[in-house]
């Protein structure tokens, strides 16, 4: 893809690689066509690592939840409540 | 053939974890999770017979766990931003006049406290179904197929929500390190 071929991509397909690329999703040609999108193109560039930070920072946010004492189920209380008997 | 209950146990047994932080990032807080955990598991037991195998069993609990927690969130009043708004993200990406790389920024290298509480804010200004399919899909790497079936909506469904999720949420942190680059100057 030249540089200003991205110019002709619509709106949808230019979230789609975008989307694809993050997600690891794309088969190999639209692969390249996404790297060279985020290549040549400074907006989808910025668009693409600061979407991939954003999810990064959440990530780690989960990373911090995971330190908390794992939840336990009381199942002789749970199946008492439920019904279920023993 | 009657399905062992030991079977449902094993299968919360291993997803507990999981399932306790989406409801945690779904209500915001430890105790309303475990709550909605508890409640997921209880209501499994009670309808385990009426479980035809149609999904996986972890796929049914979760839609079991995602019910519950939009029951709850309905009861709550929250100010969450609209979803017609969000569909603004739908416009084309590489319009934006003045691209701004902020990934590298000092700011978004470390969660600190001030950053945790915005993370946390911004996620819980999404919509419900937003909040929840960001959270399995780019937090807890549920597959497309996987959360469309627990939400019980397509799978294009899932991408236009993730997609949306995702801008949101990266405004929102763009805001965060304007302002308080913003602060910064004016206090230096």
């Amino acid at each position: 893809m030249k540089p200003d071929e991205s110019k002709q991509l619509t709106c949808e397909e230019i979230i789609a690689l975008v989307n694809g690329l993050l997600d690891k999703e794309l088969t190999s040609d639209r692969e390249k066509l996404a790297l060279n999108l985020i290549r040549f193109n400074p907006q989808c560039r910025n668009l693409f690592t600061t979407l991939k930070k954003t999810i990064q920072l959440y990530r780690m946010r989960r990373s911090e939840i995971e330190s908390y004492p794992s939840p336990k189920f009381d199942w002789d209380q749970l199946r008492k409540k439920s019904g279920c008997g023993q | 053939m009657t399905k062992p209950m030991e079977l449902l146990q094993k299968h919360l047994e291993e997803e507990k974890d999981k399932m306790f932080r989406i409801a945690w990032k779904m209500c915001g807080n430890s105790d309303d999770a475990n709550e909605i955990l508890q409640e997921t598991a209880l209501k499994a037991l009670k309808n385990w017979d009426q479980f035809r195998g149609d999904a996986q069993i972890s796929t049914w609990l979760y839609r079991i766990a995602s019910n519950t927690c939009f029951s709850r969130q309905r009861k709550r009043s929250r100010d969450p931003v609209l979803s017609a708004d969000l569909a603004e993200f739908d416009r084309d990406p590489a319009a934006d006049s003045v691209p701004v790389d902020w990934s590298s920024d000092p700011l978004t290298q470390v969660i600190n406290d001030e950053l945790r509480d915005h993370l946390d804010r911004a996620i819980g200004r999404l919509p419900d179904l937003y909040r929840i399919v960001f959270l399995m899909r780019d937090v807890e790497g549920f597959s497309g197929e996987q959360t469309a079936e627990a939400l019980d909506i397509s799978v294009s469904n899932v991408k236009v929500r993730l997609h949306r999720a995702r801008m949101f949420l990266r405004n929102e942190l763009e805001q965060y390190i304007r302002s308080s680059k913003g602060t910064a100057n004016e206090t230096g």
